[in-house]
């Protein structure tokens, strides 16, 4: 592809899911962006699981929809199974997950980012990053190709491509992902500039031929009758229910895994990286487990018509024959067939505590990290950071404030928080229940909470959110009818079943608030201009005034936090002189060096009798500075 | 004291101990509607006025605070740049622990931790930053002793008990948790009810620790062993020969002591405070009349009674005294040959005879005292009370919630909540411990 310049606002490096919706981003901030990938068909290729969302996954992907991000919508357009998880369960824990066409999904994107206007695309790799000042300001990128390209602000999205290393039993190469090369380069430049390095692992599972599976013997799985979108722009929605296979490993799977153990390079120590607990390979589970004689697989279809599944719970790094012959011992996959082995892969990630808030390097101007290679794994987290780095880039050239969401406002804003105050040892994922505020971070309620900032930042398009405007001034209008209104015993009695006997008049309110009960079990009593509101908004009305209690204590306890965890911290700061601050404290934020005195409070080993002697000494220097 | 320095906090601000005058502070928003509550007075309260009256409340006995002295700091002009209350009151340790324990009931208050009055003067300007050296070694002095302290036996036990209540509600969370987080794989959740018989057994500890809060205060002050009778009965000569010197005077006139007299021994390594007093009897003169109305009250206080009988003295024993652990002692037997039973202890001060059965009863009696507690911990601390009185209340809530079949995600939140006032002691609970716990417990992961 032609690049039409030399020098850009913003160069992205990686197409993933960071990387898309980094350069996505910056060019609808009106930036001019580069985004530098190896392959431009392989943009948004979905590397591992061919699914979107999940328990809390599913919300960031709400909140990158809801501040103007493309993951929502592509989703929608591209999902062949919906379904919403912990239907069960409230609504905060509500999470919507997807299963998507790979390949249309990534055809998508690609038609999305060729059309950004202000977006070009180089296809190449990027060996090392160019910086001035002493290495403390970036200027630009060097390719293999030797074309160098300059810019005000570089946003890295490697994934798992630096220095990327593949094992398959006795084997490993050099590869970033399965068929493509690692990337050599980036990680020596940056190194070289005094940033720190680790390694992790991550796997895979194999691709099995569909037409090798006897699905008689599994179970079929479907999503919902009346799926519901990611986005909120998303209209008429109508996608495809396709199946995914549920079936179950046994103890003769088991003693096969056992029998190659030796082959295996996760037990025999070739593998250095660690791995993720929450997503451990096959023979992790066998051994740290022993006492289960069965895990699920679910077979999961990677493409309409594709003769290619996907077998989540059998990631796996042991040799490809006996990933094989323990499979062919599951129900269903007796003469089951590979396109290709699971497998690990190693790669370099960059601590993020080496990170501000806003995804920039604390040690290089101008230089922003996103996505894999700041040590989490899915690509919702990934296209998060990427979304907040795309932003913050812009926002770094024009000198705006930066862009940075509370822990209280979004699960994208725990996730960057977590990433920056905690030491990373594992691959991190997201969770709900990372949250402390998860009842007011809902999966429903993303689009309140964020459309406004993200049409105030430039992104979030306009219908939208004038849409969610009229939609609070309704949900504010409902809310107060419902906690005004009073209805007589006799009617309440007849619509919901209680233990005992109502007496006494009540509020739809408090109505509501009795368990079990539903807005459906109201709806006849309530008026056409409150029925007529669309079910989703309704719903989420209801549960505002159902579980307000529980809201409103969330609320204060955000209230209550110090106001003094906004206050900043001067990086000239030296902890390690701060006598009577405990030594692990003092150790800790050294190497952290928090930009906040809130940030310095998460800190593990932090205590807060240490953070109140932050805030006299820090005073004590900035009174000094300011002299 | 960090993250919540907005909150209304409250403390004894005098030095522990015995004074003529006490001083107790509330500061931040909620200071002069939490006064307002409890104090009654002609005068309205002006900023920076002393104002003489009364407190009254519910929760306080006629007449206990009837002299009291308020003085309301608007903020910012106040020492910590905040709403600012003070609280003069007499009396003893008592008294202001009682003040205390009282004004923490009401709603928002909690209890100051170590130099944060001192803090927040500081966060507020009104001590000067050249002073910020200083009061940063305050803090840091305050919570190394807190330290230190966690050390001794005491605290390091408390801190044993809230470790292994924290790890059972860690368990508990991480059962809702998994659920939360890991509902789409293979795992057999326990339903919430599960959770009813551990979290009632934390309730439980949490009860039996609270009342063994007023016990631990005395271990603190020192355990008050008051000498009670009638007149001439000897208490006197006994407090002597208990203190081993010549403390009380001690003379035939029956009605010779007209005040209390105190003074500490140690028995099975407490402070036992011994006070001698008045004897009780109708009397016209005003002086022993107020020394038997102190006898009385020192009876109110008591923790252990030693009640002296005589013989051709009737001691009538106060309705005070009916729940207040005694032992009864006989004195001068070596002037009558006739006893009276039910007595525990016969004895003689004028020959010493039976003396060492009184100390005896009484190290055994203080020992039994020190066995009692919950995993060897006696709560002895007011913050330390207030922790746990929230504690029990958001584990109420808990099991409310549970009986009410909220979800998990609801009765997850009730339950970080609890660990959050847990927290207060021995540090928070992170997300991180809880997915520890999960990854380690259960098989995650597709």
């Amino acid at each position: 592809m032609n690049v039409s310049r030399e020098s850009f606002d913003v160069i992205v490096v990686g197409g993933g899911h960071a990387g898309i919706e980094a350069a996505l981003a910056a060019s609808r901030l009106g930036k001019s962006t580069l985004l530098i990938t190896m392959e431009t068909k392989a943009l948004g290729r979905a590397s591992c699981n061919p699914a979107i969302g999940g328990l809390a996954k599913g919300h960031l992907v709400r909140e990158i929809d809801a501040l103007g991000g493309e993951m929502a919508k592509a989703t929608d357009q591209t999902g062949i199974q919906f379904k919403m998880l912990n239907r069960s369960k409230g609504r905060a824990v509500w999470s919507p997950r997807a299963q998507i066409d790979k390949k249309a999904y990534s055809s998508y994107m690609v038609d999305v980012c060729t059309n950004q206007q202000g977006l070009e695309i180089y296809e190449g790799e990027a060996t090392s990053v160019i910086s001035s000042n002493e290495g403390t300001k970036i200027t630009g990128v060097m390719t293999r190709a030797g074309r160098a390209f300059g810019c005000e602000a570089l946003i890295l999205t490697n994934g798992t491509f630096l220095n990327g290393l593949i094992h398959i039993g006795n084997e490993s190469f050099s590869a970033g992902r399965i068929g493509e090369s690692a990337s050599v380069g980036i990680t020596e430049s940056l190194v070289a500039l005094g940033f720190e390095t680790g390694r992790l692992k991550t796997g895979t599972p194999p691709r099995i031929k569909r037409d090798s599976v006897d699905f008689s013997k599994t179970t079929i799985q479907a999503g919902d009758q009346q799926p519901e979108p990611f986005s909120f722009s998303t209209r008429d929605f109508d996608p495809p229910n396709e199946y995914c296979y549920i079936t179950n490993t046994n103890e003769k799977t088991h003693a096969i895994i056992n029998g190659g153990l030796e082959f295996s390079p996760l037990f025999t120590g070739v593998i250095q990286g660690v791995g993720p607990r929450y997503c451990p390979s096959i023979e992790d589970k066998v051994v740290r487990f022993a006492e289960k004689t069965s895990h699920q697989l679910f077979l999961e279809p990677e493409w309409t018509d594709a003769n290619q599944l996907y077998v989540n719970g059998f990631s796996s790094s042991l040799p490809e024959e006996v990933q094989l012959n323990s499979l062919r011992s599951v129900p269903g996959l007796e003469k089951v067939e590979f396109i290709r082995p699971g497998y690990a892969i190693e790669y370099d990630f960059f601590p993020p505590s080496q990170l501000k808030a806003t995804m920039e390097t604390k040690r290089v101007k101008g230089l922003f990290f996103a996505g894999q290679i700041n040590g989490t794994s899915g690509y919702e987290e990934a296209a998060s950071q990427g979304l907040i780095a795309g932003i913050n880039a812009c926002r770094s050239i024009g000198g705006s404030d930066p862009f940075v969401l509370e822990r209280s406002e979004a699960y994208i804003g725990v996730l960057i928080d977590d990433l920056i105050t905690k030491d990373t040892d594992e691959p991190y994922r997201m969770f709900t229940s990372r949250a402390e505020h998860r009842l007011l971070l809902r999966y429903d309620n993303a689009h309140f909470r964020l459309a406004e900032k993200g049409y105030r930042l430039g992104l979030t398009e306009k219908a939208l959110y004038e849409d969610v405007e009229n939609q609070k001034r309704l949900a504010s209008k409902t809310e107060t009818y419902f906690n005004s209104t009073y209805i007589k015993p006799e009617i309440i009695n007849g619509l919901v079943e209680t233990q005992t006997t109502v007496k006494e008049s009540q509020t739809l309110a408090n109505i509501l608030k009795r368990p079990g009960v539903t807005v459906a079990d109201i709806q006849s009593i309530l008026p056409n201009w409150v029925n007529d509101l669309s079910p989703a908004l309704l719903t989420l009305i209801a549960t505002n005034t159902k579980y307000s209690g529980y809201i409103e204590r969330e609320r204060q306890q955000v209230e209550r936090l110090s106001k003094h965890q906004t206050m900043s911290i001067p990086d000239t700061v030296d902890y390690l002189s701060m006598q009577a601050v405990s030594f692990e404290a003092r150790q800790k934020l050294d190497k952290i060096r928090p930009e906040t005195i809130g940030q310095a409070s998460r800190i593990s080993g932090v205590t807060p009798a240490d953070v109140s002697l932050l805030i006299i000494l820090i005073k004590k220097i900035v009174s000094r500075e300011t002299r | 004291m960090l993250p919540f320095d907005e909150d209304t906090i409250v403390a004894i601000s005098t030095p522990p101990g015995i004074g003529g005058l006490a001083v107790v502070r509330i500061s931040g928003p909620l200071a002069l509607d939490t006064i307002s509550q409890y104090f009654t007075s002609p005068q309205e309260l002006t900023p920076r006025y002393a104002t003489y009256g009364k407190l009254k409340h519910a929760d306080l006995s006629e007449g206990e605070f009837d002299d009291c002295i308020v003085t309301f700091f608007k903020g910012p002009h106040s020492v910590t740049g905040e709403d600012l209350v003070e609280i003069s009151i007499h009396g003893g340790a008592y008294l202001q622990q009682k003040l205390l324990e009282v004004l923490l009931r009401a709603p928002g208050l909690r209890a100051a931790s170590a130099g944060e009055f001192t803090f927040r003067s500081f966060l507020s300007g009104r001590i000067d930053l050249s002073r910020a050296e200083a009061v940063a070694d305050l803090i840091h002095a305050k919570d190394k002793a807190a330290h230190k302290n966690a050390r001794n036996q005491f605290l390091g036990n408390l801190r044993l008990l809230v470790d292994s209540m924290s790890d059972k509600l860690i368990h508990s969370l991480t059962v809702l948790e998994a659920e939360l987080d890991f509902s789409d794989q293979e795992i057999d959740f326990s339903p919430p009810q599960a959770l009813i018989d551990p979290l009632s057994e934390i309730k439980t500890t949490a009860e039996a620790l609270l009342d063994t809060y007023f016990y631990g205060r005395r271990l603190e002050e020192g355990i008050r062993v008051p000498l009670v009778g009638a007149p001439n009965s000897g208490k006197s000569s006994l407090f002597n020969l208990l203190l081993g010197e010549e403390r009380a005077i001690v003379t035939a006139q029956a009605g010779t002591t007209r005040d209390t007299i105190e003074k500490a021994i140690v028995v099975a390594g407490h402070s036992i405070i011994l006070v001698d007093t008045a004897g009780l009897r109708e009397t016209q003169s005003e002086a022993e009349l107020s020394g038997v109305d102190r006898s009385l009250d020192e009876i109110d206080n008591a923790d252990l009674v030693i009640l002296v009988h005589a013989p051709d003295t009737e001691t009538s024993i106060p309705d005070e005294l009916i729940h207040t652990p005694q032992i009864a002692v006989f004195n001068k037997i070596d002037l009558v040959s006739d006893h009276p039973r039910d007595m525990d202890i016969y004895l003689s001060c004028a020959t010493g005879e039976g003396l060492d059965l009184l100390k005896k009863s009484l190290y055994t009696q203080v020992v039994n005292m020190i066995n009692e507690g919950v995993g060897g911990v006696v709560l002895n601390s007011e913050r330390h009370r207030d922790v746990f009185v929230r504690f029990r209340g958001q584990i109420a809530t808990c099991l409310d919630s549970i009986r009410g079949e909220l979800g998990p995600e609801y009765i997850a939140s009730d339950l970080r909540l609890a660990l959050d006032i847990l927290g207060e002691i021995t540090g928070k609970t992170t997300p991180d411990d809880i997915l520890n716990q999960i990854f380690s417990g259960f098989c995650v992961g597709k």
